[in-house]
């Protein structure tokens, strides 16, 4: 139990070490002033967490690709992890991380259910099929390479898919010096401790404090959300997936947009669906964001490259989009039944709860609000377009449609269930602030 | 007409509670509205995770003996003795790139083995074939199906074998 959770805080540790040095190079990443897109120190730690464990991990495969051993390369960020904390100490000691109040009992409930979450994580090793299958077989060929050769993951199912998950538990291989498979899915909910802290500081920081307790458990409750963190499917990306677009949802929703930016780009490194979501929101913020322009190109072709490199490097494509396989189909009757696989995954009570329910009921209310708000536009195309590709993908995969979308469905929702939480409460919270601003004058 | 009214099961309470929605926008004292609507959703959706947070407490409490068990434990509990069997004992002495047979195993088994066995690299294959492999992985019963092999280990009712190349 130990090993457990040193692995997990281990992980986050260095993690976000890492990543404080990285946003240290952006401008926008902490001031010193109480302004919206100032971050909170437990929020800087989170983001600082999500940008550090992709970083460290992409750097670790572009140095693998030169011939430095996985071990060596954290070796070599150590000293960057350790500086990043030093130099950022005394943003944490200015004033105190939780205050004592009445969001004290936000955070002693979401601690409780990080540690029931922790608990049953923790008591069982990765079992579900695409763990078996590809994940963590990925982490025992990279433990034992300690490098990256394109011919590593033709062994396994879906040796196209990244390297974010596979490197983390290679690395806790490698500082543990056995497989062990516990302490490899442990440390994995350093991304759950984040993504946790961070949905919780932007929820009381958004909504009505009347409406912060029921919504945030109840989203944290919700029954998918439970199963890639807790349950069955811990060890698998999907839900890492999720956490990157969220973030990112919450550092556009509070107008930073370069570490929007800078943090969706790792999501597609956990999965590749998550290059969707890159693809569209950096569109919008073209469009939309004229200040931020310069950024989108710097950082996007900058973290591009690796990706690009893995792909070639690797030498697989994605097996869903195979045009020179499409065969005759009833091709109207297939996008319609995927269409509605999504209705029916939205509507559905046992999974989600009302999280879609509250989404489409703030959205439909607070429409003329959304179609002003700038940030809200880019999130509403970026989340449609996710949606859109995989009814895309449901119609044209080769794999037989109902049992594709029956396995994948919630998974799939899950990526942009999170960030579809926050939009919500930021929907739900402009009203709010419409009524301070008021009041204010 | 058909067509129209097979639509209507999908017209379910779903979009009528969203047409409800849509009515609001045209009533006055808008934002009370809304808060309402807000606030029931919101009330409701509670009263359905109190059911979520009850089964995870019990899941956690089910899970409990497991707390203080071992990693290698927790291993065995899900898949046996499959990671004594592959990882601890065989893949030792299976060189890199060596192609291990899996005779009459399970797709569980053999995705298990193809993982502890790396590097060396694993397929799954039946008796009838015809090549004779190098690397074999066989039941206890099985074998003598086998001819001339060498017996690298034997652990947990599985034979890793050595046989001669065809």
């Amino acid at each position: 139990m130990i090993i457990n959770i040193a692995s997990a805080i281990f992980v986050l540790l260095y993690g976000a070490g890492v990543g404080m040095m990285l946003l240290s190079l952006t401008k926008n990443h902490r001031k010193n002033d109480e302004s919206d897109s100032n971050l909170s120190p437990l929020l800087f730690i989170a983001s600082s967490f999500f940008v550090g464990a992709g970083g460290v991990t992409l750097a670790q495969f572009l140095l693998s690709l030169v011939g430095v051993p996985i071990s060596a390369s954290l070796l070599l960020f150590t000293p960057i992890a350790f500086f990043g904390w030093w130099i950022n100490r005394f943003a944490f000691l200015k004033k105190p991380v939780i205050t004592i109040d009445w969001k004290l009992a936000s955070w002693i409930g979401v601690v409780f259910l990080l540690a029931i979450f922790f608990l049953r994580a923790s008591g069982r090793t990765i079992y579900v099929w695409d763990g078996v299958a590809f994940w963590l077989p990925k982490i025992y060929a990279l433990w034992q390479d300690q490098r990256v050769f394109p011919s590593t993951f033709i062994e396994f199912n879906h040796p196209e898919y990244p390297l974010l998950l596979p490197m983390i538990g290679a690395n806790v291989f490698t500082v543990l010096g056995q497989a062990n498979e516990v302490a490899a899915k442990s440390a994995l909910f350093a991304f759950t401790i984040a993504g946790i802290v961070a949905f919780t500081q932007f929820i009381l920081k958004k909504l009505p404090s009347h409406w912060v307790i029921p919504f945030l458990f109840s989203s944290l409750l919700i029954y998918i959300f439970r199963e890639h963190v807790a349950g069955e499917y811990v060890g698998t990306a999907d839900i890492l997936v999720g956490f990157y677009l969220m973030m990112g949802t919450i550092h556009l929703l509070e107008k930073r947009v370069v570490l929007a930016i800078i943090t969706w780009c790792f999501a597609p490194w956990a999965k590749t669906e998550g290059m969707i979501w890159v693809l569209a929101s950096s569109g919008m913020i073209f469009l939309l964001f004229k200040e931020a322009r310069k950024s989108l190109f710097i950082f996007l072709p900058f973290l591009a490259f690796p990706w690009s490199v893995y792909n070639r490097a690797i030498g697989f494509s994605s097996q869903y989009f195979k045009f020179d396989e499409l065969y005759p189909r009833p091709w109207i009757d297939y996008a319609v039944y995927s269409i509605h696989a999504f209705r029916e995954e939205f509507r559905n009570l046992e999974k989600w709860g009302l999280a879609f329910y509250l989404f489409f009921a703030v959205t439909i209310l607070r429409f003329k609000k959304i179609l002003f708000d700038k940030a809200l536009v880019v999130l509403f195309v970026a989340a449609g377009a996710q949606v859109f590709a995989y009814m895309i993908i449901f119609t044209i995969a080769p794999e037989e449609q109902a049992s594709f979308i029956a396995a994948s469905v919630s998974r799939l929702t899950l990526h942009i269930a999170f960030s579809v939480l926050c939009i919500t409460a930021y929907i739900i919270g402009m009203e709010r602030k419409q009524l301070n601003g008021a009041k204010a004058r | 007409v058909n067509k129209l009214e097979a639509l209507l099961p999908l017209l379910g309470w779903f979009y009528l509670s969203l047409s409800g929605i849509f009515l609001f926008l045209f009533v006055r004292k808008r934002q009370a509205l809304e808060s309402f609507v807000i606030s029931m959703i919101l009330f409701a959706w509670m009263l359905l995770s109190i059911a979520g947070l009850k089964q995870e407490i019990l899941l956690a409490e089910q899970g409990k003996p497991r707390w203080t068990d071992s990693w290698q434990s927790k291993i065995h509990q899900e898949i046996g003795s499959m990671y004594q069997t592959y990882f601890e004992v065989f893949h030792p002495l299976v060189p890199r790139g060596a192609l291990v047979h899996l005779f009459e195993t399970s797709t569980l088994e053999f995705h298990v083995a193809r993982m502890y066995l790396y590097p060396a690299s694993v397929i799954q294959a039946g008796f009838e074939r015809e090549y004779t492999p190098v690397y074999a992985v066989v039941g206890e019963a099985d074998a003598n199906k086998l001819q001339n092999g060498e017996v690298l280990a034997r652990v947990n009712g599985k034979i890793l074998m050595k046989l001669g190349e065809k």
